[in-house]
């Protein structure tokens, strides 16, 4: 079955911009890791997302449509990516969430993904 | 009871946990393997009416087996009928198919997954392995019998959508996976003890954290942890009949009678500890927490039992724990140790520290503890304020009178 690994971090850790070291690291470790994936078998899909500040909102609230600058959610903590991945139960699934490079403290949820829809 | 229903009752009894591990392990779905055996059960009532089984427990899972087989042909998607198909052919090419797995530890494995909550694995433990019935479940955790349900229903879901495995885990997951297993099971049993007034029904369900221990124990015979959480659970139990007074009221472990502990728990306890120590080189799990606690249950116990004080060794094994796994409580209970060893004030000061650590002014243990070494000192205002204060903040009727009794003490 499948599951999204999604990838919650602080970016300000990413604040010095891509010649920083701290960026060219964390982007070295996810070429690693998805070649690991990829060596496995699992690997389905999966994006780095640009910096928080870049994100819009659209919300839909009592039949109104808004528009809004900004994440969905005003956290210290931002959707930063995500992999989708195809594993055979949610250990194997946490085995995987857990090498998931991180540049400072963070955190990835693991969520199944709804099967195609059966009669 | 006639005959039949007899045989039902005993095999239910002893096999009801490995028939629905071997039914869930097999169709990978909990909810099913229950409602299933459930029919197994059902049938069996008519069908051994003329004669029972030779092998009643096999005769059930067989049964089983085709009733889940009924249930998945019913189910509506259409993946889960090509299951049935293919399982259908499975069952009858196969010969042994009746004979019961064993798949038992696989299901502790499952029902204490890390990521369920706390009180789900309890829940799911209690009514799944230990076979209790949600009204029993509910009575013990002071809820509604829907809300434990519902929680059953949502714990099991979960599992469910992110296909969590009912195989044990690899040894090198075990140091994550086996102490939820064993938290669970001490919930259960501080459950049934810490209910001091809760009679039959609080001890019935002490026997069943005990049976869920003992049970877990003789699936890994290997491991330390393991069997030390059966000595400590047994420790305590010998306790209880020398911790009420005759008009039910609290006795501490110092102030108990020795000769009320009971023998078979103190001796189940001993095997257990001896057991715990000829493992340890060989378990994949290392010494830990329970290790150390049941050390310090029986040291306590050893040094009430022969009026020679063991303060040093008291000491030095809560230092230890606190290594091993830092809590408020055991912290607090380090720092009795210490005023037990070197003087109330050491004690005090140790206890003042572990609040620096972080606010336990709602706490009641700390409260007690700071109590409990003023009244060492003769400082009864400040004995009183702290009696007072966890006096609020415990939950049951003896534990309050017990309180409201040392304050009357203080006064008096």
């Amino acid at each position: 079955m499948q599951f999204m690994l999604a990838i919650y971090e602080d970016d300000a850790v990413y604040d010095h911009g891509t010649d920083d070291t701290a960026w060219q690291d964390i982007i070295e470790a996810h070429r690693k890791l998805g070649e690991e994936m990829a060596k496995a078998g699992i690997i389905r899909g999966g994006e780095g997302l640009q910096r928080a500040v870049t994100a819009t909102t659209v919300r839909s609230r009592g039949g109104q449509q808004t528009i809004h600058d900004g994440a969905y959610a005003e956290t210290k903590e931002q959707l930063g990516g995500f992999y989708v991945i195809e594993v055979d139960s949610l250990d194997e699934a946490i085995g995987w969430a857990k090498k998931i490079p991180l540049a400072g403290e963070g955190a990835v949820e693991i969520r199944p993904i709804l099967g195609p829809m059966e009669d | 009871m006639d005959a039949a229903a007899q045989a039902i009752e005993a095999t239910w009894r002893t096999h009801r946990f490995a028939l629905v591990s071997a039914l869930a392990a097999r169709f990978r779905d909990l909810d099913l393997a229950e409602e299933a055996l459930a029919d197994a059960v059902a049938a069996a009532g008519e069908a051994w009416k003329d004669a029972v089984p030779e092998r009643p427990e096999a005769w059930l899972y067989r049964t089983a087996q085709r009733k889940c087989l009924d249930r998945l042909r019913r189910h509506a998607t259409a993946n889960r009928k090509a299951e049935a198909v293919s399982l259908d052919r499975e069952l009858h090419a196969d010969p042994g198919a009746d004979a019961l797995p064993e798949a038992r530890l696989g299901l502790f494995f499952h029902c204490a997954h890390p990521a369920l909550a706390p009180g789900a694995q309890t829940a799911l433990m209690l009514y799944h392995v230990a076979g209790l019935s949600t009204a029993r479940i509910a009575r013990a955790f002071l809820t509604h019998e829907a809300t434990i349900q519902q929680r059953l229903k949502r714990a099991r879901d979960k599992l469910k959508a992110n296909a969590v495995s009912f195989e044990p885990p690899r040894c090198e997951d075990w140091p994550a996976r086996l102490p939820p297993i064993l938290s669970a099971v001490e919930i259960v049993y501080d459950q049934s003890y810490g209910d001091i007034g809760g009679g039959v029904e609080a001890e019935a369900l002490g026997r069943d954290a005990l049976q869920l221990a003992w049970t877990l124990a003789s699936l890994l015979p290997q491991e330390a942890e393991v069997l030390a959480l059966n000595a400590m659970l047994q420790l305590c139990e010998s306790r209880r009949p020398a911790r009420t007074r005759a008009d039910g009221r609290l006795i501490p472990l110092s102030r108990q009678d020795p000769h009320h502990w009971d023998r078979k728990s103190l001796a189940r306890a001993a095997k257990f500890m001896s057991a715990a120590a000829d493992t340890l080189a060989t378990s994949v799990l290392p010494a830990g927490a329970y290790t150390i606690r049941a050390r310090i249950h029986a040291t306590h116990g050893a040094s009430i039992a022969s009026g020679r004080p063991m303060h040093a060794e008291l000491v030095d094994l809560h230092d230890a724990l606190m290594a091993v796994a830092p809590s408020p409580v055991m912290a607090i209970n380090r720092a009795l140790a210490l005023a037990d060893r070197d003087g109330p004030r050491a004690g005090i000061a140790a206890l003042e520290a572990v609040e620096a650590d972080r606010d336990l002014s709602g706490f009641a243990p700390w409260h007690l503890a700071r109590a409990e070494l003023h009244q060492r000192l003769g400082e009864h205002g400040p004995a009183r304020l702290h009696l007072t204060a966890a006096r609020q903040l415990v939950p049951g009727t003896l534990e309050r009178a017990f309180i409201g009794e040392k304050i009357a003490l203080l006064e008096g």
